[in-house]
């Protein structure tokens, strides 16, 4: 794993417009030395390495897949700060197998050492097309003859195509509070894919979705019931809104996606379920819920956050706290490793999911040790 | 062996026809873009939209109305607006009800043990009366909390969202 420069290709800004990625302009504040989408640098990996990431993303899939088999069975729901009324409509969503489409691994790795979950973004991830799209086409135009990790679009038809939905539509839903653009494109994005797969689709904001009693069901403005609904919207959230309790008790009418048993790997608290399980893991950094144990060096992080806010690092070389007002359900405390630096910045990758394989990879590079909103995404290739 | 990690022929139609929206929205200085997107789904022959206005009037055992019965609301309903009141079934007495909290008559059925009741005053025994069961047509229908009642029921919504960011 390699960082390299390259010129970016002239009028990339255009370019990357052209290919739906539009809010670039809208996150780059003006104090930022570079910009959001940055092709001047890349990585470069090698198949091999690729390959064993490959891997161990799914193995750490199916290790979340236990975790949420265990809390289930074991009723844990707590260690989660998920109301009560919720934990049956869970577990049912659990058992019926609910269909979910996508998530996003964020790794530590450096190329040589095992990569190490940082969190799992299984509910709401974005940066979807940057690494599904517009990296693919840079690749295309910058090194031809090489390759990427990446069958992201392919994989999101393939699992629309296969999803046994209701009749009817299926609704994808935004939330119009979005100013930046980034969540109506990658609900717009994905809504695409779900074309493409030959679905039926229709747009709508969450704040549009309409609840009808007497039917027991949601509804969009024109009276369309929803049957199947994508939501860029964090099911935290949903069980705080007034309908919250709409969605969960009445699940059987709305196919919502992502599902409701997804709130388990979205929250942060399974990263304290994965060490308890999986103790001393490779793929995994300790973690606990009651607080820091024997962690000299460690990472106090919100069970529900987002952006990297509300995060603290207490650690002998480091410190550094981010702002924000999350933290209200708790927190989890896990060791901390710095984030490796490549000329100065420090990546995340982004190791994305379709269903339950291993699709493509984003990475976002930040000067600092914490990964928030103001990080860059930079493509990558695999030599060939 | 060589395994194919990439390989596809990305269409993207109407992702960039919102990428000129978001351009667009954002190029002003609060930024809040109106997405369009490209080709709506017509659904018409699937679910049943809840605009009623060509709807023969019915009751809520979902009979059509009788004529007597539509002179009946003519009389009673000379405004643009009507109350609907939730009431229990059982209670009726001389074509008075006992009114009972609205959210009984959330998801009500036509064997339910509640319906609504159009119009009317309510007495201090907590009765009402001077109403009717039988769904008026051409008026817009309000619960005493402000949600409007359609004909597929009450049709309430601002139950998601007001939030800032989602993603992650």
């Amino acid at each position: 794993m390699r960082r390299e420069h390259a010129t970016p290709r002239e009028g990339w800004e255009k370019i990357i417009e052209g290919q739906g990625l539009a809010f670039h302009r809208s996150v780059q504040a003006t104090h930022l030395p570079r910009p959001y989408w940055d092709e001047s640098v890349h990585y470069v990996f090698t198949m091999e390495q690729v390959l064993d990431l490959e891997a161990q993303v799914e193995e750490l899939h199916r290790m979340c897949l236990a975790v949420v088999e265990h809390v289930i069975a074991e009723r844990r729901f707590a260690d989660f700060a998920l109301p009560e009324w919720t934990w049956q409509e869970i577990t049912h969503s659990w058992e019926r197998r609910d269909p979910h489409v996508y998530g996003r691994f964020d790794l530590r790795y450096d190329g040589v050492s095992p990569p190490k979950l940082l969190e799992y973004n299984a509910d709401t991830p974005t940066s979807l097309l940057e690494s599904s799209v517009v990296q693919w086409y840079w690749l295309q135009d910058r090194f031809p003859g090489d390759d990427q990790w990446n069958s992201i679009h392919e994989r999101l038809i393939d699992r629309w195509r296969e999803l046994v939905l209701p009749t009817g539509p299926t609704h994808f839903a935004w939330t119009n509070m979005d100013e930046t653009g980034e969540e109506a494109m990658t609900v717009a994005y994905l809504q695409e894919t779900a074309d493409q797969a030959g679905l039926k689709t229709v747009a709508i904001a969450m704040e549009d979705i309409g609840w009808d009693p007497l039917n027991r069901r949601f509804v969009d403005t024109g009276g369309r019931v929803l049957r199947s609904a994508f939501k860029l919207y964090p099911w935290e959230w949903m069980l705080a809104d007034r309908f919250g309790e709409h969605a969960v008790r009445h699940a059987a009418s709305t196919t919502w996606i992502e599902p409701l048993w997804k709130a388990l790997l979205s929250n942060k608290a399974l990263l304290a379920l994965l060490w308890e399980l999986y103790p001393g893991h490779p793929n995994l950094l300790p973690a606990y819920l009651d607080g820091p144990r024997e962690l000299t060096s460690y990472i106090v992080k919100p069970l529900l956050g987002r952006e990297g806010a509300s995060m603290q690092i207490v650690s002998p070389d480091h410190q550094a706290r981010t702002e924000g007002s999350y933290g209200a359900e708790g927190f989890v405390y896990q060791g901390f490793e710095a984030l490796p630096s490549f000329e100065g910045q420090r990546p995340v990758l982004g190791a994305w999911m379709v269903a339950d394989e291993s699709a493509g990879l984003g990475i976002r590079e930040t000067a600092g040790l914490i990964t928030d909103d103001t990080s860059s995404f930079v493509p990558h290739r695999i030599e060939l | 062996m060589r395994r194919a990690l990439s390989s596809r022929s990305v269409s993207l139609g109407a992702l960039v026809a919102l990428s000129s929206a978001v351009l667009t929205g954002c190029a002003s200085p609060e930024p809040s873009p109106t997405i369009e997107y490209a080709a709506p789904y017509d659904d018409s022959a699937e679910d049943e939209p809840v605009d009623d206005a060509e709807e023969e009037p019915v009751d809520d055992a979902g009979e059509t109305l009788e004529e007597d019965d539509e002179d009946d609301f003519e009389e009673v309903f000379e405004e643009d607006e009507v109350v609907a009141t939730c009431v229990e079934r059982d209670s009726e007495d001389d074509d008075s009800y006992e009114v009972v909290d609205d959210e009984n008559c959330d998801g009500v059925g036509k064997h339910g043990a509640y319906l609504w009741y159009y119009g009317g005053t309510t007495t201090n025994g907590g009765r009402i009366s001077g109403g009717t069961t039988a769904r008026p047509r051409d008026v817009s229908i309000v619960t005493e909390g402000g949600d409007e009642l359609t004909r597929s029921g009450k049709i309430s919504t601002n139950g998601f969202g007001n939030r800032t960011s989602t993603g992650s």
